[in-house]
Order: structure tokens, then sequence, then C-alpha cells
């Protein structure tokens, strides 16, 4: 079978759901304690991964399957995520995306996905187990200056 | 007369790469759903000899399509396709009422020879 002929159909739908992901994480940003981005977010990054591996595009599901692991995770812990969590699956979402572009371009081992898998691991190790919901008042308000977030995140790309 | 199938998964693109699968083996297919819930409808209108069902959707997720269908009919003829790490949820299909699986990443030989065990 040749999979070439996907290849511009693998990349409109990814770029799709990785938007969502993003637009999903800006509103889980804003509001920790919302239950419904992270089901939004695990069901787009499971879609990507189904996709690339058909594709053979094994980076990318790669990827894709630790952010699902991690998403699973955060999903059935139930609780509010830290800002740690959030930052991290942006980034995630940039190193998925930027790994999909250059795998449709026959340029996957150039994705350098080292660092990146390995935060998530970390992070799903401390995720792990999920403690039992606090049974204090849900968690304060979020940052109100969520532009100097945003830019401290582009700031902090190369640490 | 040929077969025909009812593709359910929420990305065009497997739903493109299975319906080609199918067609190429001589398969119709005559309707795509993108949500369980339009799953259960489509399968009402069309009533297809074949639906392959996707397990993780929006809205409606493909197990629940599955009850809801063989309440319908309990002579549906249901394919999961599943990704890889979800065997629970395949033994939780089958127990819904779906006759086999396919694993994703599809090879065409390996989804064709699952549809003609469903079919029987």
């Amino acid at each position: 079978m040749d999979l070439s002929q996907y290849a511009e159909l693998f990349l409109a739908e990814s770029r799709e759901h990785l938007s969502a992901c993003n637009q999903l994480l800006l509103e889980w940003e804003r509001n920790p304690a919302a239950t419904e981005p992270v089901g939004g977010l695990f069901r787009a990054v499971h879609t990507i991964k189904g996709m690339a591996a058909t594709m053979g595009y094994g980076r990318v599901a790669d990827l894709a399957h630790r952010m699902e692991n991690l998403l699973d995770q955060l999903r059935r812990g139930g609780k509010a995520p830290t800002d740690a969590v959030i930052q991290l699956l942006f980034r995630a979402t940039d190193a998925l995306e930027k790994s999909v572009t250059l795998a449709v371009a026959g340029r996957e081992r150039e994705a350098d996905l080292t660092a990146i898998l390995a935060d998530i691991d970390r992070l799903g190790t401390k995720e792990t187990p999920a403690p039992p919901p606090a049974p204090g008042p849900a968690p304060g308000p979020a940052s109100p200056d969520r532009r100097r977030r945003k830019i401290a995140r582009t700031n902090s790309a190369t640490g | 007369m040929s077969h025909t199938v009812l593709v359910c998964d929420d990305a065009i693109f497997m739903r493109t790469m299975i319906t080609d699968i199918l067609a190429q083996a001589g398969f119709e297919v005559v309707g795509e759903a993108e949500t369980g819930t339009q799953a259960v409808e489509k399968y009402r209108q069309l009533k297809p000899d074949l639906v392959t069902m996707d397990i993780v959707m929006p809205d409606m997720g493909g197990i629940d399509a599955v009850r809801e269908i063989v309440k319908q009919d309990p002579d549906a003829k249901i394919l999961m396709c599943s990704a890889m790490g979800q065997q629970a949820l395949v033994v939780e299909a089958i127990q819904a009422g779906a006759k086999d699986f396919v694993v994703k990443p599809f090879q065409p030989s390996r989804v064709l020879e699952a549809v003609q065990r469903v079919l029987g």
C-alpha cells in the first residue's frame, strides 16, 4: 500500500488537532479546575498517535503515545494541573508539531525528542499514583497575567 | 452483490484509508460516521452488512455506540479498530457485542482477514 498518498491528509488533520491542543491548553491554563480540556487533549493526541503509527512515523507516534499516557494519568487523577504540567504540555505540543512537519518532509530523524520525552517521563512518575482529590476548596484562581506566562514559556524554550 | 460497510472513525485520515482498503477489495462503503452518535444514527438509516468502529471518538465513544447498535440489531456485525495498548477496551467492546477487532496501524491484509471473519 502506497502510504505517501495519505501524507497530505495526515499533515492537514494533525495540524487541526495540534491547533485544538493549543486552544485546549490555553483553556485549561485559564481554568485548571475544568475537566473537559484533558479529555479533548487526550482524544486529539490519541488520534495523532494512530495516524502517525499508520504512516510509519515512529518518533511522532512515540511522542504522542507518551503524551497520551500522561494525559490519561491526569484525567484519571482528576486534580487540577500545576503550572509545570501545563507548560510541559505546551512544549510537548510544540515538539509534536515540529516532528509531524519533519516526518511528512521525510526528515523525521532530525526530530530530537530526547529532552521532551525525558521531561514527560519524569513528570509522569511524579503524577503516579494520583493522590485522592483534596477535600478542601477548589484551587485558587489562575494567575491573571497570562501574557507574562506565555512570554516566560517562550523564553524558557532553551532551558 | 458486494457487502455494504459503515466506517466510523473521528479521523478523516483513518476513514479514507479504511474506505480505500475495503473499496479495493470490492466492498461498498455506504456511509461514514465521525462520532458514536452518528454511527448509531447511520446504522439505523443504512443497515450495512458490516460496521468498522473506532474506540476513542468525541460525543459518544465506540463502545457505547456498539451497545446502542446491538440493542437495535442483535445480529449487527461490528469490527472494532483499536490502537495498541487498548486491550481492556477491546475486551469491553467484544462483551458489548462487537464481533472482532483489528489493531492500528492497519495492514490491509489484516483488515480484510478480520472483515471476512466477521462476515463469516
